[in-house]
Formats: structure tokens, C-alpha cells, sequence
């Protein structure tokens, strides 16, 4: 039997194999502390955590003023790459791909490994 | 006295804005934001805190008596007073407690708990410079109404 920790290595490797445009993926704790990570060597995977925090925050704070809403998922379209942000009930799936990705595939396989994820934790919506 | 005056003029004004600019970090950026970049503070103040205490007790191998021993005299007593904190060592463990909170003594509202990960990404930062690989659990927070703040270390 497999430690959380491995099933959640596990879970992150599925879902790199499984989307081609996806070049590092990460679990995050809301408070900007790495649960699980397999982003590329080269990337600081603490600054990354706690910007990924920052950027929840900021995003539910938007979601608030803007509908009275509720944060679902960001997209980042940067110049050498995307990254993708969704919250997975008490934890946050980050997702970093190649420039231009199939963002409808990535959406999709986001959502799936967040089922995952939630189901791993016994997490509610 | 005028210049004693002016000085704690001074301390008001800066508290008054402290508290004004984290109740608008909280509505822009919400308390994820505020938790993580106390966190970093707490964790960088960690590194520093590790290497302070090496150098000036010259300490060529920590273990887990002789952090406890240099955090109680060199951190906690200082910043908490006399008698607040209390480590137990037992063979791979480190229980922490600490009687006061430095943030609610300066008036400060923790209810939000915004500041505990500032002592969190600290305690956690020195004790895993200091004896490497270590699980870290907030047992009881202040913060949430409880008589003191206790910290269990695992070394793993």
C-alpha cells in the first residue's frame, strides 16, 4: 500500500503522461507550502507554491467583487509558457505547459486529476 | 519625556498603518496571500535565526537538546519573556510551547491567524537547518482560543 505522498507523485505523473503540453504540475497547499511537485528542476518550487497562493487569493478575492462569486480556475498565457491554477477543495493543482497548449484537452485533464486529488484527501467542494 | 512622547507618537503611527495595510491586503489579496508571505517572512527569519546561533555558540553539530536549550535563550525569552516557552526533548521529538503571543501583546488581532504561520515557517526553518529532516504539526494555536501555542517536531 502506497503512501499518500507517493499516490499524489503518482497522480502528477499521470497527468503530465497523459497531456502532451503539460511540462510540470504541483500540489499546493492554500498557504503556499509544496504537498506534492514535479515541475521542471530549474523552477524555485517554493516561490512558485507561494505566488500560486498569492494568485488563489487574489483571484477569490476578484471572484468576490466582481459576482459575488466563487474562484474556480485562472489561466496564465505568458510568453514562454502557460500555467494553469484550480482549486482542488482544500489544496490548489498547479499546471505549467509549453506555449500555446490545447487549453480545452488541459481543462479537461486538469478536472479529472482534481476528482482525484479531492478523492485522495476526502475533500469537500 | 518630549522625545519619549514623540517616539511612542511615532510607534502609534506605524501600528495604526500596519493594521490598516494588512485589512487591505486581506480585501485585495485575500488571506491566502497574507498567510504565505509570513510564512516566507518566518521561513527566511528561520535561515537566519539557524546561522545566528551557530556562530555565536559556536555549534559545529546541533542536537535536538542543544537547539532547544539556544532557542529558548537566545530566541524565545527575548521576544516572549522569561519563562514562556517551554521545549521538550525526548528521543526523536521536540514539543514546543509557547506561553504568549508576540502579536497579541502588541494589540494586534490574530484571530485571523495570519501571523501564526510567521512562527510556523520559523520554528519548522530553524529546527530543519538545524537537525535536517523534520515533520512539523501546529498542535494548539493561541489563535484559536487555546491557553498556549504548541508546536510538535518529528525528526524523520
Amino acid at each position: 500500500m502506497s503512501s499518500r505522498l507517493e499516490k499524489t507523485h503518482k497522480i502528477l505523473e499521470e497527468l503530465e503522461e497523459e497531456a502532451t503540453d503539460v511540462i510540470g504540475a504541483a500540489i499546493i497547499k492554500t498557504n503556499g507550502l509544496i504537498v506534492s511537485s514535479a515541475l521542471p528542476k530549474e523552477t524555485d518550487e517554493r516561490m512558485i507554491a507561494a505566488m500560486s497562493a498569492a494568485l488563489l487569493g487574489t483571484s477569490k478575492r476578484t471572484a468576490e467583487a466582481l459576482f459575488n462569486g466563487v474562484f474556480k480556475s485562472l489561466h496564465l498565457e505568458l510568453n514562454k509558457g502557460d500555467m494553469f491554477l484550480l482549486r482542488a477543495g482544500r489544496v490548489i493543482l498547479a499546471v505549467i505547459t509549453q506555449k500555446e497548449p490545447n487549453v480545452g484537452l488541459i481543462s479537461l485533464q486538469m478536472e479529472e486529476t482534481s476528482k482525484k486529488i479531492k478523492e485522495l484527501f476526502k475533500m469537500e467542494e | 519625556m518630549g522625545r519619549d512622547k514623540r517616539r511612542l507618537g511615532q510607534l502609534k503611527f506605524i501600528a495604526s498603518m500596519f493594521q490598516m495595510v494588512m485589512k487591505e491586503l486581506d480585501n485585495v489579496m485575500g488571506p491566502e496571500s497574507i498567510r504565505t508571505i509570513f510564512r516566507l517572512i518566518g521561513e527566511r527569519q528561520g535561515e537566519a535565526i539557524e546561522k545566528r546561533m551557530k556562530d555565536k555558540f559556536n555549534v559545529d553539530n546541533w542536537t535536538p537538546e542543544i537547539l532547544a536549550d539556544k532557542l529558548i535563550q537566545d530566541v524565545f525569552n527575548p521576544a516572549l519573556g522569561e519563562g514562556q516557552a517551554e521545549i521538550k526533548v525526548s528521543d526523536d521529538e521536540m514539543i514546543i510551547s509557547l506561553g504568549v503571543c508576540p502579536f497579541q501583546r502588541a494589540g494586534i488581532d490574530t484571530s485571523d491567524k495570519f501571523y501564526c504561520t510567521y512562527t510556523e515557517g520559523l520554528i519548522e526553518t530553524v529546527a530543519q537547518k538545524a537537525l535536517g529532516n523534520v515533520s512539523f504539526k501546529s498542535d494548539e494555536l493561541i489563535s484559536e482560543g487555546k491557553s498556549c501555542c504548541t508546536f510538535d517536531l518529528k525528526l524523520t
